[in-house]
């Protein structure tokens, strides 16, 4: 295992895959396969936000699930810290959980009603052994509360008894108790109200400047996705198909899906002229995804390459990839 | 812009929804008035708990009484709406006002074809025989771009995909010509790209089949971009109202701006490469069960004053056409 060097991504993931069996009976055989995720590779620097953008069933949420080895992943390797942890033993990989950690969508069911706030943020620490006494355990209880703005007589109560965006603020602290310096936010905010959802957007932002935390932050919600990260992943049916930092992403996309996806968004103003890619039809089953590119069932711009062989991810500028056989130089002649 | 009392399709005054419940009365909606004018599309927007959903079930007379009470006066045609009875307002309901919802997969029939649950309203409200239904049910499902719509007639709800799902229910909403449309939420549980096929859709129905709309959103994105006027709720009552492009422009309660400031917009924060904050609204709403003494949004609003705490501000005519309820919000002159 390499030394860890202040240069290195905390993470790291190499052509990731999780493919679900399908099974068509209790004690029949296995039929086919969910492709949920199909070989996704990125890295997350110290301090930096990554976005995973996609619609339902692109397999973002898995690769989050994955990456936390809440599932165990088909192929490819995971590395926090330079140290591969896609296949450590259970024993092995548990010390290393306390520096990855997750926020969940729903601040309702992801928090156990039966347990007092003290408790829930409790539970991280002491399974750590961060605290070795009473006193230390409320002092870092007190102080997880003053860091996502809840008043200290949170603790002694019930999450029924807050709301939808001060329940967020718990499930924050509850990621940030063990000292984790990667926290995965599944759909974070998209459960919340307008209002709300601000306040949550920029308390992640202002806790990651002030704990220099790495987040990889899964939304479909394009326009947070601008305002709270410094790179971005669009992920299409399982795969990544662009990956670049926010400004280029949003001001000069290269894949067809990410312009269609950017030009989908409803734009608050009424006078705002819209020029807009309606993709047809639906994303295709994962079970059987379309041959070549995944994307030329619905691309406006697909060609014959693309309906045969597999773009790979190509550089198309600083720090910019996308996955498209309009970006290849050799291909144009194709193209045109 | 005033519309005359003759064409106003829809006319809501004083409308009151409370719900008696055993911590007491919670005050849904609390004396709010509107009118829709035959053909137009109105918005009502707001966040969770604001009233826009009991306000559209309570024009439908969805609201279980008791435990609901419904107050005030819902003119559609000339009758009052809460004085008919239930036989009578049967047909009304899917007939000259249908409603679309939220969630496809819970409000279309799991059990019956999609063909047998548009032939129903047609059968019931039309009276037609099954074989000129079922005509009509395919001439509905192609003009809602279903393709192989004689095939798909015969298929039930699961074989479909979210957005087929919504534009079934869209083709049964309008398969009896219904003088206006209510749509709670249509496209929130849809992805972008789906969501961009479904509001095209709309827009283009719309011009074709010329009913009004009633659109209750909390997405300001999809507001700018179908409706003409609109109304915004706050904690049962309304706060605002006016002709889209000036509640964009000049938003004059305080709400509506830090409701319109929190709403990230796609390209704003291009400017760096670092995560950039939102306007947050601080606080949360207030609890409905309890009589809110004054503004409701007092607790919350950055202007408030004694007078905001003490005394309910009447909703009062700011500039044409342009409706506030705030002390604070400054008269244009109206030679303007």
């Amino acid at each position: 295992m390499s030394a860890t060097t202040a240069s290195r991504p905390l993470l790291e993931v190499n052509d990731l895959k999780k493919h679900f069996p399908i099974r068509a009976g209790f004690f029949s055989g296995i039929t086919g396969y969910v492709y949920a995720v199909d070989g996704v590779s990125f890295s997350i620097a110290r301090g930096e936000t990554l976005s995973l953008v996609g619609e339902s069933g692109c397999g973002k949420s898995t690769v989050g699930r994955t990456v936390l080895r809440l599932l165990e992943p088909t192929a490819g390797q995971v590395l926090l810290d330079g140290v591969r942890i896609d296949d450590l033993s259970p024993g092995r990989l548990r010390p290393l959980r306390r520096r990855m950690q997750v926020v969940f969508q729903d601040p309702f069911s992801s928090l156990n009603p039966r347990l007092k706030v003290r408790d829930i943020l409790a539970e991280p620490i002491t399974n750590f052994g961060l605290a070795t006494s009473r006193s230390e355990l409320d002092d870092r209880i007190a102080d997880l509360l003053d860091k996502v703005r809840l008043p200290r007589d949170a603790m002694n109560r019930f999450p029924h008894e807050f709301s939808g965006g001060q329940r967020q603020r718990i499930g924050i602290a509850r990621a940030l108790a063990p000292g984790a310096d990667l926290i995965i936010c599944d759909e974070a905010v998209s459960a919340l109200d307008v209002s709300v959802k601000a306040q949550i957007v920029n308390l992640l932002s202002d806790l990651q400047r002030e704990l220099g935390l790495s987040l990889l932050f899964i939304s479909h919600d394009l326009a947070i996705v601008e305002h709270l990260t410094h790179r971005v992943a669009v992920m299409y049916l399982g795969k990544i198909v662009e990956i670049a930092d926010k400004r280029t992403l949003f001001s000069a996309p290269k894949h067809p899906y990410t312009e269609a996806l950017l030009s989908a968004v409803p734009v608050p103003d009424p006078t705002a002229k819209r020029n807009r890619i309606i993709l047809s039809g639906d994303v295709p089953s994962p079970i059987r995804p379309p041959p070549g590119c995944r994307f030329h069932t619905r691309c406006p711009r697909a060609f014959d390459r693309c309906r045969v062989e597999e773009p790979p991810l190509r550089a198309v500028g600083p720090g910019h990839v996308a996955a498209c056989h309009l970006h290849d130089p050799r291909g144009l002649a194709q193209a045109a | 812009m005033t519309t005359s009392m003759a064409d106003r399709l829809l006319e809501v005054e004083d409308l009151r929804t409370h719900f008696r419940t055993p911590d007491g009365v919670v005050r849904a909606v609390d004396g709010v008035s509107f009118h829709i004018a035959a053909g137009e599309t109105l918005a009502v927007v707001g966040e969770s708990g604001c009233g826009k959903s009991v306000t559209s079930m309570s024009i439908l007379r969805l609201i279980p009484e008791p435990p609901g009470k419904v107050t005030g006066r819902i003119m559609f045609r000339g009758r009052d709406l809460l004085s008919l009875s239930e036989r009578e307002m049967r047909q009304i309901r899917g007939n000259e006002i249908s409603m679309i919802f939220q969630e496809p997969m819970t409000s279309l029939n799991p059990v019956l074809t999609v063909g047998r649950q548009i032939r129903e309203t047609l059968k019931l409200h039309q009276g037609l025989d099954d074989r000129a239904a079922e005509a009509r049910a395919i001439e509905m499902l192609d003009l809602v771009h279903i393709p192989e719509a004689r095939r798909r007639v015969k298929e039930y709800p699961h074989q479909l995909s979210g957005g087929m799902r919504q534009r079934v229910m869209i083709a049964m909403a309008l398969a009896c010509n219904p003088k206006l449309l209510i749509a709670d939420e249509p496209t929130t549980a849809l992805d972008v790209t789906i969501q961009a096929q479904i509001l095209d859709l709309m827009r283009e129905l719309k011009a074709k089949v010329g009913a009004a709309i009633l659109l209750i959103t909390h997405d300001l994105g999809v507001v700018a971009e179908m409706a003409k006027r609109i109304v915004v709720m706050y904690a049962g009552r309304k706060v605002e109202e006016a002709r889209a492009n000036d509640l964009f422009r000049t938003p004059r309660h305080p709400y509506t701006r830090g409701l319109l400031g929190a709403v990230p917009k796609l390209g704003s924060s291009l400017a760096s490469d670092a995560p950039s904050r939102l306007a947050e609204i601080p606080g949360i709403v207030p609890n409905l069960k309890k009589p809110i003494i004054g503004c409701a949004f007092a607790s919350r609003c950055t202007e408030a004053t004694e007078l905001c705490r003490k005394v309910a501000p009447p909703i009062e005519a700011k500039a044409p056409g342009h409706f506030v309820a705030c002390h604070h919000a400054a008269r244009e002159a109206v030679a303007a």
